[in-house]
């Protein structure tokens, strides 16, 4: 029991580390945690007892032992590389420090490394991460295609996605079970091959009791770290949008479950398909969905020591892990003396045997990892086409639409300021109207009381002259000086000036801007001959003579620069 | 499916209510504004009477539509800032409903030409959040336009302020009629209208995070 302790703190920490991680995306869609922590694992396990001849039997035959104690050393060694390594970097994976750990042994007891499988498995876990991003890229922009069509709102996306997410939540906990019980039990499943131990009344095959005690193993990790509290992850995949969020979830539940799920080879058994079953890395995977998305939508979440550290992370893993074991092989046979130096079972080709197990007409599965990258390859090299020309297309259409939208703006917003404006010209114009007609009948007022002053004063003279009695000649005195009182023109004539001259201000600056010889009497002038007065009525206007006043228009004319055929009038009004 | 929807449906429904009502509130405050302006005191009375009933529908549906997102859990992700363009969408009409009633109890004394200036800054208000409230609408169905929309309405709101700054210019230096306090009073009705821009403004914010977000 102690040395399948090793497997089982492996377990311990994908679940505390990978599993966490997952959990985390159902929270943020505010599931309720207890109901997504049971769903989950119900998944688990159920992933992890029905797959056990996926991944699981790869690493079992890999790792080829019967010894528990070889077992308990792959183990123990992959526990110590990822817990030193994950010290200095963000990501590692347990499928690496495993698969490294059982090399390390392989080298240590000098057996026949299988070259070719580790090829593939190599080239699995480059690919993988590919497809997980060109996945996640792909349903993202499904998703948004679909969602744009149907104009649907906010709310009932935010419904849908969360039934989605959730969907996606439990492949992903369903795969990561099938593909991750391998990395706690895989090495030991030969030592136990064909037990059996009863349990109650049923007689279990230990390999599936393994397979229940390891799925325990990450269950109790993830279980742990909740209770904890201990949010911080290592992959931020919480700060997107549902959208993305699902993307990324369901590009991860995808990958994981076509190298992971014996129900897929199953299914995809009878058409002669079959996917090599062997651990990957979660966080390799889910990593490279959130880039993935991440470069559709035109950003990089990552910077470039990100990935640095994750390509130095990938390749010091296995190595370091294999070092461990070879070093710790090499102490526990000094110690303990038990450890045979030559392989004690006959080698088993471990791909062949997984392959074997779902293969129906014999496909290798080198030959379908070739077909995978291929189109992989073309995939990627599309969206990658695509994307640049989108983007270009993208920022154009932006940059236009943006100077449209607001010349739109301005135009609408001129709009209506020209409104204003013309219904403010149309106002001041009235008013204008209103102001030069009073003035003009204010001055036909102030001629027609003068002229009848002057008949009155005529009147009174000739009176005057004729034999006054004394009653006459007060009756004279008092008319006029009633006549004088009331007929007292000055004051009129002073308002009426001003209000020339408040009404022509603008004017009178722009003749003065014209002509700038015109005295202030010629202004004065101007704006009277303007509002229509004849010069007789100029004259009796400004108390000089009807001559004084033709005089006057010709030195105007003169200082006008008009010429014989020209109207003063119609250039006055045109000015 | 109808059944699967149908908490959603009802929140549908009391957003979109929730924007018209806001919508008619706008509409009722301009009117209002203008009936003040033309001395047509009775229609002004049914205006402040219409935004009051308006008001306190909106503040209604507010209510829901806060406890609706929160028991439902529903958009969990934006819920924060659409709770928060609610909250300001409201304000839009809290602030209509406030300037009709200041209008009635403090009574400004508006002289014959600054009216249409005073029209002036309240249509070109509107103008602004007459584009938010459709950005608003668009967002829940679609973030891809709105932004286009925001700008529209920050362009407007720079026209109010150029506006307001235009007419309280006019109303300290060229205006002779009134008195300094009488000036000060309309200047305090001038920043009433210009804050309904600037809370357009505002929304424009919230909305232009909520658009950032849903792209993320």
């Amino acid at each position: 029991m102690l040395f399948l302790l090793a497997g089982l703190l492996v377990g311990f920490t994908l679940g505390f580390q990978d599993l966490f991680v997952l959990l985390g995306a159902g929270k943020k869609n505010k599931f309720n945690t207890l109901f997504l922590i049971i769903l989950m694992i119900g998944t688990i396990f159920w992933g992890a007892t029905t797959n056990v001849n996926g991944p699981t039997l790869f690493v079992n035959n890999l790792a080829n032992t019967r010894q528990i104690q070889v077992a308990f050393i792959i183990e123990i060694s992959a526990l110590i590389t990822i817990t030193f390594l994950r010290l200095r970097f963000r990501i590692i994976s347990i499928s690496h420090a495993v698969v490294g750990s059982i090399v390390g042994w392989l080298l240590f007891v000098n057996n026949n490394i299988p070259i070719d499988d580790l090829l593939s498995v190599v080239i699995i876990w480059l690919l993988t991460p590919i497809l997980a991003g060109a996945f996640s890229a792909i349903y993202l922009s499904l998703l948004k295609l679909i969602m744009r069509r149907l104009r649907l709102h906010i709310l009932k996306v935010g419904r849908i996605l969360q039934i989605l997410v959730l969907a996606s939540l439990l492949l992903g906990a369903y795969s990561f079970g099938a593909n991750n019980v391998a990395n706690v039990i895989g090495p030991y499943l030969s030592v136990f091959e064909d037990s059996t131990i009863r349990v109650a009344t049923w007689t279990v095959p230990l390999k599936l009791s393994l397979a229940v005690l390891g799925a325990a193993s990450i269950v109790l990790g993830l279980l742990v770290r909740v209770v904890l509290r201990r949010k911080k992850t290592n992959v931020e995949i919480f700060e997107f949008s549902p959208e993305t969020n699902f993307s990324v979830l369901f590009g991860f539940a995808t990958v994981f479950f076509l190298f992971s799920s014996s129900l897929f080879q199953d299914l995809i058994g009878p058409l002669g398909w079959s996917f090599v079953l062997v651990p990957i890395s979660a966080m390799h995977v889910l990593t490279a969905g959130v880039v993935g998305v991440s470069y559709k939508k035109g950003f990089n979440i990552y910077q470039k020591d990100t990935f640095l550290g994750l390509a130095i992370g990938s390749v010091l893993t296995p190595i370091l892990s294999g070092l461990i074991t070879f070093v710790s092989a090499l102490a526990f046979r000094a110690i303990m003396g038990s450890l045979k130096s030559s392989n004690d079972l006959r080698y088993r080709n471990p791909l062949a045997d997984v392959t074997e197990f779902f293969s129906t007409n014999g496909s290798t599965s080198l030959y379908n990892i070739g077909i995978i990258i291929a189109l992989s390859a073309f995939i990627i090299l599309g969206i990658v086409l695509y994307s640049g020309m989108r983007k270009r297309f993208e920022l154009e259409r932006r940059r236009f639409f943006d100077n449209k939208v607001e010349l739109e703006a301005e135009k609408e917003f001129f709009k209506q300021e020209l409104e204003y404006t013309e219904k403010q010209a149309g106002n001041l114009q009235q008013e204008i109207d209103f102001k030069n007609k009073e003035l003009e009948k204010f001055a036909f007022n102030l001629v027609e009381k003068e002229e009848l002053f002057k008949k009155i004063k005529d009147v009174l003279s000739i009176i005057k002259q004729s034999e006054p009695t004394t009653q006459n000649k007060k009756a004279i005195r008092a008319l006029s000086d009633i006549l004088l009182n009331n007929f007292n023109l000055r004051n009129e004539r002073v308002n009426f000036y001003k209000n020339i001259d408040e009404m022509n201000e603008s004017f009178y600056i722009r003749l003065s801007q014209q002509f700038n010889n015109l005295t202030d009497n010629d202004k004065r002038l101007i704006a009277l001959l303007k509002i229509g007065l004849s010069s007789k009525e100029i004259a009796s206007l400004i108390n000089i003579s009807t001559k004084s006043v033709e005089m006057n228009r010709y030195r105007l004319r003169k200082k006008l620069n008009l010429l014989n055929d020209q109207s003063l009038l119609e250039f006055v009004k045109n000015i | 499916m109808a059944l699967f929807f149908r908490d959603t449906n009802n929140l549908i429904k009391n957003i979109d209510l929730f924007i018209e009502i806001v919508d008619e509130s706008l509409l009722v405050f301009q009117q209002g504004v203008t009936h003040y302006l033309d001395k047509n005191f009775d229609r002004f009375q049914e205006d402040i009477q219409l935004i009051t009933n308006l008001e306190d529908k909106a503040d209604n549906l507010k209510k829901d539509i806060e406890s609706d997102l929160y028991n439902n859990a529903l958009i969990p992700e934006y819920r924060g800032e659409v709770l928060k363009l609610i909250d300001k969408i409201d304000d839009l009409s809290d602030t209509c409903k406030e300037n009709l009633y200041q209008f009635d109890i403090e009574m400004p004394k508006v002289p014959d030409n600054m009216k249409d200036d005073f029209k002036r800054l309240c249509d070109a208000s509107l103008l602004t959040v007459g584009e938010i409230l459709p950005a608003v609408r668009e967002f829940f169905y679609q973030s891809g336009m709105v932004n286009d929309k925001i700008r529209k309405a920050y362009f407007y709101e720079r026209e109010v302020d150029k506006i307001a700054y235009s007419l309280k210019r006019k109303l300290f230096k060229e205006i002779k009629v009134l008195k300094f306090s009488e000036k000060i009073h309309l200047r305090y009705f001038a920043l009433h209208i210009q804050q309904i821009s600037d809370i357009g403004k505002k929304i424009g914010d919230v909305l232009s995070i909520l658009a950032l977000k849903r792209n993320l």
